[in-house]
């Protein structure tokens, strides 16, 4: 029989694995495709604005959802407008995606409820039993969908061989640059689903940064995962778990102060990198622009 | 490329970006041009603006320059922020736990020497990380930006909190260990006389010494550079390391110059400001005083911005992005893969 | 009616012009050879074909028809298929993978059907391969027929074979050369890059010259002969080879003795002042491995190498990637090892550049090695053959007592092959010590005093009576080899 402790610190590892596990999918189909997608942050907190904002006004968590994933795909289009497009760097181009969903969602949130205006609560996904709910699902399909895709189909094929080598998929017929739109549109889609998850699951309102590093954690989570996307999700859950562990441990009231513990997925964080991160072999053509014709 | 060129880019991208923010301003139903009114008369509509703008360009000028040194190399410090409150905090602990307050003249020096290295180890780790682990810097410093701001809420909550336990922030430091107001200003201290002063030393880094030289070809071909017997790994720890210490030193700076105590949030953003600031700069350490001084005009008009036009203060991280969006259009600055 | 026509193509890269009216018509059932010196643009030629390069101006048609190729899906579509001369196969993926790959078919495509299906073609194209292995682990000879089994599976009747016969040891050339020769008889028409007369003379029907992006010749192969082939190639006479140097050898100046790293299994080597000895061999039998170990870049597993006359330069390999950074001046790209070595006179001082000595330093070399360039244009900017130029000067600047040279005159055009030969030849009559790693069999028979052919990571000795083409040849294929 498992004790009611265990059950919630269970119940609350799903629930925080949940983004990680939908942002880092999103981010692995980026990576294997060779684009470095660093602007899952914003795309994130974009897409749980978004998830806020409808799901407020609807009242329909359905509509949050889709809202959400709809502006990350949104965000996600900016981003490779510049990276793809104009052959711009994207680790900079992402840190400005990210400074610039800062100050967008801050801007809308702030005009959609001034200071002063009462808490608007956005509705919440429903559980069939606790921490079982739709997104549950969304990320296990996710999952199995992203395995089945990279390893069996002819377009997973294609898009390996566009992250490994754009250069030879692009002299046998593949639309190299498609491909990585796609690509990062469904990253884009992922996160903002995944920021979606915080506000209609996580937590019932939108705060300004509330995403809080958690895209960083992602691209981490696609390393730690050796970008095997089975792996990339025990990978979530064992993060989910320490960060589950980590607020029990605030609310029994431990000696260790809060801000300490609130370290705790950074510092796990940038542990697994030194471990994983020189071991993993990242797609060869990662971050390496690619133009079609001379 | 011919300087009027290089000129005009800059310039071109922060009009640009103006005019992309002023549609997104329209577009939530603000008004851009009272917008941008209020903005700049907060900025340096009277002496007191002014030199609350320039108080902010110090900092911003710093790290800005960091980042283009590292970016020069072809290494992303995104981590200015957490550097720069780690300078801060060091120097808030020898100030006002350590023998600095005893300390005299010395203190000063002493608070700012000690600020200025923990900048420089907390960059440290992300260089050995990068060096040894194979971890992305990219990564590791924004990792690490998280956890310099909690050590400083940390502090501020627990072992530096101030003597009277009212606020969490620091005791208010002694004379000594703060930096003099310029003759004739309220605010302006005389560590902003650095921004004139580092631009040219950093400039001279890149472009005619040695060291420059061996940073600059590391950063544009890793594989060539080592042909030629310069390490990569050597030059990456110590452009990280040098950035690094620019912005522990704009931490000690800070707390030593302006506030004269630690606080939470003391430079919150200013790491992705300041990578704005280099890459509108075009990462030519010249360049960074002019957009460092542009960024500080925007962050110190935002509260005006906010209170006469009703315009979130945080409209300005959009006009920064953009401003990033627009610089790498034009000039196409690459990063090197771990 | 030609299957395919290439009338007056021109094309224009930056302010050079790769092309400038060139043109190509391919019959059916025949093997065409296109010859030129490197430069030519036989390359750019035959990418407008496979559209991986949009010509300014000028038709295409194929079977009679004029057509558009806007990429390589377009030029698949139309029966065109290309083996690189650096192939285009994506190392991390298994054989099948890399087979598949572009090809349609239904979406739904796990590793067994996958496997399956490339077992099939591999059978059809008489290829034994493992569909399962990494691309990475196959040997050059089988990537190259993998390449042409890909293009005939997607059903090209056209196939442009770009310098095959490069990577290729003399009894692997005479069976690419018999392959090409059955597909002929198949009815494809096969294009033939190739600066080697013999090969073209041995299987080609037809031959199109290019000489400096123009087509100057195209006819019937047979009546002509490999000089007059020669003299269209290049214009004039060809120059008379050039011969070994003769130095008495001085004292010892290099030692390697039993060097094992990844790709050296074990070499012993001895090199004198005044001496120049070459190692020939196929690319990939250790002479990357080899050129890390001198240049510094790569750990000893075992053995040790002994530099008795310091100082060492190494002339890169690979100008773009190793030998220069092409984003810096060619002055700075000249003085940058000496900034690595923390920066001395007369060039540094304090750790600060002196400007007039920089400019004086590169006007100086800019005037003895004849390098087209000012002092402040980037590297990237200057021909190939400058840039080796540049290399050169570099390289010499620290008056090495050894120069290790890798493929020195490689994609370089005829005047600058010479430069760089002599410019080696002087060396060694200074008394430098010089190690010449060429895959270019003449440029080893030219220049080495002595020759060892570097095999599978070793070194066989050549003897000295044993200077000879079909000699060398043999050795480079491990004949004889335990």
């Amino acid at each position: 029989m498992i004790d009611a402790t265990t059950l919630l610190l269970v119940v609350s590892t799903l629930r925080l694995a949940t983004p990680l596990a939908l942002a880092a999918m999103g981010e692995l189909v980026a990576e294997r495709a060779g684009v470095l997608n660093v602007g899952i942050e914003g795309m994130m907190l974009t897409g749980a604005l978004a998830a806020f904002a409808t799901g407020t006004a609807t009242g329909s968590v359905a509509l949050g959802c889709l809202a959400g994933a709809a502006a990350g795909v949104a965000m996600a289009a900016l981003f490779a407008l510049f990276v793809l497009r104009r052959g711009a760097d994207p680790i900079v181009s992402g840190t400005a995606l990210n400074v610039f969903a800062l100050g967008l969602t801050g801007v809308v949130f702030r005009s959609l409820s001034p200071p002063g205006s009462g808490l608007e609560r956005a509705p919440q996904m429903a559980e069939l039993a606790p921490g079982l709910n739709l997104y549950v699902f969304v990320v296990l399909a996710l999952v199995a969908g992203v395995a089945l895709f990279l390893d069996r189909t002819r377009a997973g094929l294609s898009l390996r061989a566009v992250g490994e080598r754009a250069e030879a998929a692009h002299v046998q017929g593949v639309a190299v640059l498609r491909v990585r739109w796609a690509a990062v549109l469904f990253g884009g889609a992922c996160a903002g689903l995944a920021g979606s998850s915080l506000v209609l699951w996580i937590s019932d309102t939108f705060v300004e940064g509330m995403t809080s590093g958690r895209g960083f954690i992602a691209l981490a989570l696609v390393l730690f995962g050796g970008y095997r996307p089975l792996r990339i999700l025990a990978g979530a859950l064992l993060f989910g778990a320490a960060t589950a562990l980590q607020y029990r441990l605030q609310a029994a009231g431990s000696a260790i102060p809060y801000n300490l513990l609130l370290m705790t997925p950074y510092l796990l964080t940038l542990l697994v990198l030194a471990v994983f991160a020189g071991r993993v072999r990242a797609p060869a053509d990662l971050a390496r622009p690619f133009s079609a014709r001379e | 490329m011919n300087h009027a060129r290089a000129l005009a880019q800059p310039v071109v991208a922060a009009v640009v970006a103006l005019a992309a923010s002023a549609v997104l301003l329209a577009a939530i139903g603000a008004d851009p041009l009272a917008a941008f009114a209020a903005l700049a008369s907060g900025a340096f509509g009277d002496g007191v603006a002014l030199e609350n703008t320039i108080v902010r360009m110090g900092p911003l000028l710093l790290v800005g320059l960091g980042v283009a040194l590292s970016f020069r190399c072809g290494i992303w410090n995104i981590g200015g922020e957490g550097q720069l409150y780690m300078g801060a905090l060091a120097a808030t602990a020898l100030v006002t736990r350590g023998f600095g307050a005893d300390a005299g003249a010395v203190s000063l020096p002493l608070a700012l020497a000690v600020g200025t290295g923990a900048g420089a180890l907390w960059a440290g780790i992300a260089a050995a990380l990068r060096v040894r682990r194979g971890v992305s810097e990219v990564l590791s410093t924004i990792l690490l930006n998280f956890i310099a701001v909690l050590a400083v809420a940390w502090a501020v909550h627990g072992p530096l909190q101030e003597a009277t336990l009212s606020y969490p922030q620091s005791d208010a430091f002694p004379e000594a260990a703060r930096l003099a107001v310029l003759p004739g200003l309220r605010r302006v201290h005389a560590g902003l006389l650095l921004a004139a002063v580092l631009p040219i030393a950093v400039w001279l880094l890149i472009f005619r010494s040695a060291a420059g030289l061996r940073l600059r070809a590391v950063g544009l071909s890793p594989d060539a550079a080592r042909y030629a017997r310069v390490s990569p790994e050597r030059e990456t720890t110590r452009v990280l390391v040098i950035s690094g210490a620019l912005a522990g030193l704009a931490g000690a700076l800070e707390v030593c110059g302006v506030t004269g105590r630690l606080f939470e949030n003391l430079a919150s953003g200013y790491g992705f400001t300041a990578v704005a600031v280099a890459l509108l700069a075009r990462l030519n350490p010249l360049g960074v005083l002019p957009a460092a001084f542009f960024f500080a005009a925007l962050a110190s008009g935002s509260g005006a911005m906010q209170r006469v036009a009703a315009v979130p203060s945080v409209a300005v991280q959009v006009i920064e992005a953009l401003v990033i969006f627009f610089s790498v259009s034009f000039a196409l600055p690459k990063s090197r893969a771990t | 009616m030609p299957r395919v026509a290439l009338r007056d193509i021109r094309k224009r890269f930056g302010a050079t012009e790769a092309l400038r009216g060139a043109s190509l018509s391919l019959e059916p059932g025949s093997v065409h050879a296109l010859l030129g010196e490197n430069g030519a643009g036989k390359t750019t030629l035959v990418r407008t074909l496979y559209g991986s390069v949009r010509p300014d101006s000028g038709t295409i048609e194929i079977d009679g028809r004029k057509v558009q190729i806007e990429n390589p899906s377009r030029a698949l579509a139309l029966g065109i298929g290309m083996v690189h001369q650096h192939f285009m196969l994506v190392p991390a993926l298994s054989v099948a993978e890399n087979l598949l790959l572009g090809e349609p078919g239904s979406e739904w495509l796990p590793p067994r059907r996958r496997n399956a299906e490339a077992r099939t073609l591999l059978s059809r194209f008489e290829l034994a391969l493992d569909p399962e292995a990494r691309t990475d682990t196959l040997a050059v000879a089988q990537m190259q027929r993998l390449e042409i089994a890909r293009a005939l599976a997607r059903g090209a009747n056209v196939l442009v074979l770009d310098e095959p016969t490069a990577v290729l040891a003399p009894s692997e050339v005479d069976e690419l050369l018999a392959l090409l020769v059955r597909l002929r008889d198949e009815g494809k028409s096969i294009v033939l890059i190739s600066h080697k007369l013999e090969e073209i003379t041995a299987v080609c029907d037809r031959v199109t010259v290019l000489r400096a992006g123009e087509t100057v010749a195209s006819q019937r192969l047979s009546g002509l002969d490999a000089s007059q082939l020669g003299r269209l190639m290049v214009g004039d006479a060809l120059p008379p080879p050039g011969r070994p140097p003769v130095v008495e050898p001085g004292p010892l100046a290099l030692a390697l003795e039993g060097v094992h790293a990844p790709g050296l299994a074990g070499i012993d080597l001895e090199l004198r002042a005044g001496e120049l000895v070459a190692l020939a061999g196929i690319d990939g039998n250790g002479q990357g491995p080899l050129e890390e170990l001198l240049a510094g870049v790569r750990a000893l597993e075992a053995g040790s190498v002994r530099v008795l006359r310091p100082p060492l330069a190494l002339l890169s390999g690979d100008r773009h990637r190793t030998g220069l950074v092409l984003e810096l001046s060619v002055e700075e790209n000249l003085v940058l090892p000496e900034a690595a070595s923390g920066g001395g006179p007369p060039v540094f001082s304090a750790g600060l550049v002196r400007s007039a000595a920089l400019r004086d330093a590169a006007r100086e070399a800019i005037e003895r090695f004849e390098i087209k360039a000012r002092p402040e244009d980037p590297a990237r900017s200057l021909s190939g053959g400058n840039q080796q130029k540049l290399c050169v000067a570099r390289a010499l600047r620290v008056r090495p007592q050894i120069l290790v040279a890798v493929n020195p005159t490689r994609g370089l055009d005829l005047a600058a092959t010479a430069a760089v030969r002599e410019e080696l030849r002087r060396e060694v009559r200074a008394g430098t010590a010089v190690l010449l790693i060429s895959t270019e069999l003449d440029e080893v028979l030219e220049l080495g005093q002595r020759i060892a052919v570097l095999f599978r990571g070793r070194l066989l000795p050549v003897a000295p009576d044993a200077h000879t083409r079909e000699a060398i040849g043999r050795l480079m294929l491990g004949e004889g080899v335990a």
